[in-house]
């Protein structure tokens, strides 16, 4: 259901929450917004392992955050990254684009978006084969780490290059209003959601006052 | 027709002086030459990704271009996100985007891999959703840069075989290679491309030479198409005006 969503109510309801969080200093609001994040994901069809895999380290700033006596910080972190994650999983980076041309109404700005969501496994990739081929050559880890960011920037620039003639070919910027294959559309299912969410607010607002 | 007259253009020590071209509509050409001849150069002029410094480029229908490396081309991540790129900057309404992009994705055989995503594809079917990109803005004349040369023997021959069909159909293509012209014709006779499905061009009007036409006689009219003597004009001049080191 979370996938079906109009893309510009997932981006605002995440802003949301994201301020919202900020706001929360009382540890049982923390676990209302995790249980809500659960619902969530389970509603995104979202494997829990899937969601975590990536931020394991989570583990440790919890366990810092406790020893530490800063329990709450550290887990305002990491609900961030979880909500981050929701989104990120339900959400392709055409769709985010989409959703914040409709924000920012500027072809560029959203082509921009797009672009730099979708190159950064792509760079990432190249990054690790950079690093490999450094090493190989007995580069020492500090080194290495120079040593790969000149040639990435080099191929960076490259693939901007490349990718800016493809788009030129084309037609980019031919038409100051282009067209989709697919628009998507608002549902009752978004109506749903923002309700949902509200309530959720509310909930969250009653437990930090009270 | 896609014609090229007087083409100059030039970077840093490179230059590419006086080019002259002329592509008709069903015809298969290629362009070789060796690593830093300035191919690419041309094929991205001919596809209006750069401007000439002079001379000029007249085309009557409009052109696609194919890069070497489809990963740089990609904007969109799913493979009819992608296709539909180009005809979306059109302003085409939605139902002709549909149509186009169905169109683009079943001449190259890839409308089973419409929802995929393109990072899951292998090399030779990037190409080919690469290809589809150009196909779907309804492009008459394909500048395709070394499409082939990243590819396996079996990639390579899948890509080849979508040329050929696209030329039947009335495509003009324009191939860029460093594989020897041998090869893609031997490939063309091998899959019965008829004699007279390509036609012979020279910027100049001499004969192509080179033993490889009488070598396959069946397809000598389509390997006369590719532009070996042409090339080795345009290397000649590549090479008078390369000033930089070698």
């Amino acid at each position: 259901m979370l996938r079906r969503l109009h893309p510009l109510t997932k981006l605002l309801l995440f802003i949301l929450l994201a301020v919202l969080v900020f706001f929360e200093k009382n540890p049982s609001s923390l676990i209302l917004t995790l249980a809500f994040l659960v619902f969530c994901a389970a509603k995104g069809e979202i494997p829990p392992a899937k969601l975590i895999r990536n931020y394991r380290w989570m583990i440790f700033a919890l366990i810092i955050g406790i020893v530490a006596s800063t329990m709450v910080p550290a887990a305002r972190l990491c609900l961030l990254l979880i909500m981050s994650s929701v989104l990120n999983i339900t959400t392709t980076p055409t769709e985010i684009a989409y959703a914040v041309g409709m924000i920012v109404p500027s072809r560029d700005f959203t082509m921009m978006v797009s672009i730099s969501l979708s190159f950064i496994p792509v760079l990432a990739e190249e990054a690790s084969r950079i690093s490999d081929a450094q090493k190989s050559r007995g580069a020492k880890r500090t080194r290495a780490a120079v040593a790969t960011v000149v040639p990435l920037f080099a191929s960076a620039f490259r693939r901007a290059s490349d990718l800016a003639d493809a788009m030129t070919v084309r037609a980019y910027g031919t038409t100051a209003r282009p067209s989709r294959l697919n628009t998507p559309h608002f549902t009752k299912t978004d109506l749903g959601a923002v309700i949902f969410t509200f309530c959720y607010v509310a909930a969250v607002i009653f437990v930090e006052v009270i | 027709m896609l014609k090229a007259t007087d083409l100059c253009f030039r970077y840093g020590s490179f230059e590419l002086k006086n080019i002259n071209l002329n592509i008709e509509k069903g015809t298969f050409t290629c362009i070789c030459g060796s690593n830093g001849s300035g191919k690419s150069t041309l094929a991205r002029l001919l596809g209006g990704a750069l401007e000439p410094k002079n001379g000029s480029i007249e085309c009557d229908a409009l052109r696609g271009l194919v890069l070497s490396n489809p990963d740089n081309m990609f904007v969109n991540p799913t493979v009819e996100e992608d296709v539909a790129f180009g005809p979306e900057n059109l302003g085409r309404t939605s139902e002709q985007i549909r149509q186009d992009v169905d169109r683009a994705l079943e001449l190259t055989g890839m409308t089973e891999y419409a929802k995929q995503r393109i990072s899951t594809l292998s090399y030779g079917l990037k190409q080919r959703v690469a290809i589809a990109g150009a196909l779907a803005m309804d492009a008459r004349y394909l500048i395709l840069d070394e499409v082939t040369s990243m590819l396996d023997r079996q990639g390579s021959d899948m890509i080849l075989a979508l040329i050929l069909d696209l030329v039947k159909q009335g495509k003009a293509v324009v191939l860029v290679t460093h594989n020897t012209p041998r090869r893609i014709c031997r490939f063309g006779c091998h899959h019965g491309q008829r004699k007279d499905c390509c036609k012979r061009q020279t910027s100049e009007d001499s004969e192509p030479e080179g033993a490889d036409g009488q070598m396959c006689p069946q397809t000598a009219l389509h390997y006369k198409n590719c532009r070996q003597t042409q090339t080795e004009r345009l290397s000649d001049q590549f090479r008078g005006h390369n000033t930089g080191p070698a």
